[in-house]
């Protein structure tokens, strides 16, 4: 549903793009993680799928129709983004924030059907925020916040969501929560969830496909082939920590050699 | 409340809100066209308003001189407070006005050379600037508004809020002290043109210049309503906002070329009017209720109207003496309203 064709993706001003050519597909109810170190340029590719920078080169098409050809508008009611950015306006209500949700399918003037308030309501239910309703957005908390931004663009009733490390802010319980919702989505809404994280135990858990990005390279598959391949070890093990195949997840590394005086 | 709904509470709520505003703004602008150095009753308002011929001394005092005045406060007054809500949105600084981010400044420079320049002139250039403020006064407060919008748009993706304000604060101070210098340089003449027009004042326009005023300002009003959808988005943000669909680029200078046709006509008129678009649209929130930019635009003009219009009203009390200021009456009011938002209001926690 998802096509990368040859997307290369970078900054003008830099000599060599950060991420380099990536040809893959991603299909209909996939949730799938982005997962690589700092800098290594998951936000950046994140960034050139969703439209909010221009390709270096390549193309990504949604549905086969070229994402970069449409107007934002039209962009924007296939595909919903959710970042780390802090939103801070004043007197901006939760409520205001999840109507901006449908602002691609308003007239004008902004108005909401009955059509409308049923998906917001939807939409505050799988994210389990009726409590912030009617409250300023600057009143919450971080991880509450994001649930917020998360609720928007479920209700942007999106094909696609582009999640960048939303779960950063949130506690484990509720990281866990957001990402099983997240996933069953992917599922229901045959549509496709694209979710970077650091949180890779996760990762590894949920998702049906990782993008596993290192050194300017996409190595792209399901957990267990990226495991079995020892992409993920290769990609993370450092001196003090390293993966472990069988259990899944990652451990600190037996501290063998002492210190040296 | 569970769930979001279509809110007709709020709605009645916000008319009958705005209802009230309006109504207390043609009560104040009825006080003002009947009190004054000379009382002027009801009966003989009306008749005058009628041009009945009946009256001429009322005709003279309401027609000529204190019609054009209330007009013009009620005029400029919406256009700074609906100004107030397209700076603040587009800047997401509670805190953004033309006059406090030093779009004014660019005004009084631009007004200031172009006076200098008239002066230079010769003293019928220096006669067609002072007597036809329209097109002379307009073009260097729409030059100075705009040049000085173009910078702090710039200035305000690089720089935090707070920085912004303070730049805007010092953009004032250079002005002035460049504005004095140029003064100096000019001559006495065109000295006394400027000095009277930089102290703000509703009064110094006739009936022919309030079209000239309205003019732009009409044109301004209709691209904030274009604007509005776009700017609600951009509450969140410019990513947020192209992720929904907004064209941010064009957003951002329609929004700008509606600041400068709102608020460059009131300068040039006026003079520099502060706080008015400062503090409007707060109060526009607090009875709106709603941070959705179309419904807050009628809101703000009317409270903006009722501020100027009751400020005005304050300076041109039969006073023994003359020595009160437009600005003076408005810092009064607007000052406090800002320490007391910046201090208590839960809604600007973390915003400035």
């Amino acid at each position: 549903m998802l096509q990368l064709n040859q997307l290369c993706c970078g900054y003008p001003s830099l000599s060599k793009p950060v991420v380099d050519p990536v040809e893959t597909e991603l299909k209909a109810g996939e949730f799938v993680c982005v997962i690589g170190r700092n800098g290594v340029g998951k936000s950046t590719l994140m960034r050139t799928i969703a439209g909010l920078q221009p390709a270096i080169s390549g193309s990504a098409h949604l549905m086969s129709n070229d994402l970069a050809q449409m107007t934002a508008n039209e962009r924007a009611r296939h595909l919903a983004v959710v970042t780390t950015v802090k939103v801070n306006s004043p007197g901006l209500l939760v409520d205001d924030v999840l109507a901006l949700g449908r602002l691609p399918f308003t007239n004008w003037r902004n108005q909401l059907t009955q059509k409308d308030f049923d998906i917001i309501n939807n939409a505050i239910e799988m994210t389990n925020i009726s409590a912030h309703l009617g409250q300023p957005l600057n009143s919450l908390s971080d991880g509450q916040r994001q649930r917020v931004m998360v609720a928007r663009a479920l209700a942007q009733t999106p094909k696609v969501m582009i999640l960048d490390e939303i779960t950063a802010f949130l506690d484990l319980p509720s990281r866990v929560e957001i990402m099983v919702m997240l996933r069953n989505h992917a599922k229901q809404n045959n549509g496709i969830v694209l979710l970077s994280s650091h949180d890779l135990d996760l990762s590894l858990e949920l998702a049906d496909k990782v993008w596993l990005m290192e050194g300017g390279q996409l190595h792209d598959g399901s957990p267990n082939h990226l495991i079995d391949n020892d992409l993920i070890s290769d990609a993370f093990s450092s001196q003090d920590i390293g993966f472990s195949k069988s259990q899944k997840r990652f451990i600190l590394a037996e501290n063998e050699s002492t210190p040296h005086h | 409340m569970t769930q979001l709904s279509k809110n007709n509470d709020m709605r009645l709520n916000r008319s009958c809100m705005t209802l009230l505003c309006l109504i207390s703004l043609f009560g104040v602008v009825v006080f003002a066209l009947t009190y004054g150095q000379v009382h002027i009753s009801f009966d003989r308002l009306f008749s005058a308003l009628m041009v009945t011929g009946d009256d001429p001394i009322a005709e003279q005092i309401v027609l000529s001189i204190r019609l054009p005045r209330v007009l013009t406060a009620v005029i400029a007054g919406a256009a700074l407070g609906i100004s107030g809500v397209l700076m603040q949105t587009l800047f997401r600084n509670p805190m953004a006005d033309a006059w406090s981010l030093g779009l004014l400044a660019g005004g009084q420079l631009g007004v200031a050379l172009i006076v200098t320049a008239a002066a230079f002139a010769g003293p019928a250039a220096l006669d067609f600037i002072s007597g036809f403020k329209g097109i002379g006064l307009t073009a260097g407060a729409v030059i100075g508004i705009a040049c000085f919008a173009m910078i702090m748009i710039a200035l305000a993706r690089r720089v935090g809020n707070i920085t912004l304000l303070v730049v805007g604060l010092m953009l004032g101070f250079t002005v002035q002290g460049l504005v004095s210098i140029i003064m100096h340089f000019a001559n006495r003449i065109g000295g006394r043109v400027f000095s009277g027009w930089n102290d703000g004042t509703f009064a110094a326009t006739q009936m022919a210049d309030v079209s000239w005023l309205l003019v732009p300002i009409m044109v301004g009003v209709f691209l904030a309503i274009i604007s509005a959808k776009g700017l609600s988005a951009m509450q969140l943000g410019e990513t947020y906002a192209k992720s929904i669909g907004m064209n941010t680029k064009s957003l951002r200078w329609l929004t700008l070329t509606a600041v400068v046709l709102l608020v460059a006509p009131v300068t040039a008129f006026c003079g520099p009017v502060t706080f008015i678009g400062l503090i409007v649209p707060h109060f526009a929130r607090a009875i709106a209720r709603t941070s959705q930019i179309l419904p807050l635009l009628p809101v703000a003009a009317v409270c903006g109207a009722l501020l100027a219009t009751t400020a005005d009203a304050v300076v041109h009390l039969p006073w023994e003496q003359h020595f009160l200021h437009l600005n003076a009456i408005l810092a009064l009011i607007g000052a406090p309203v800002v320490i007391v938002l910046l201090v208590f209001s839960k809604h600007m926690r973390g915003t400035v």
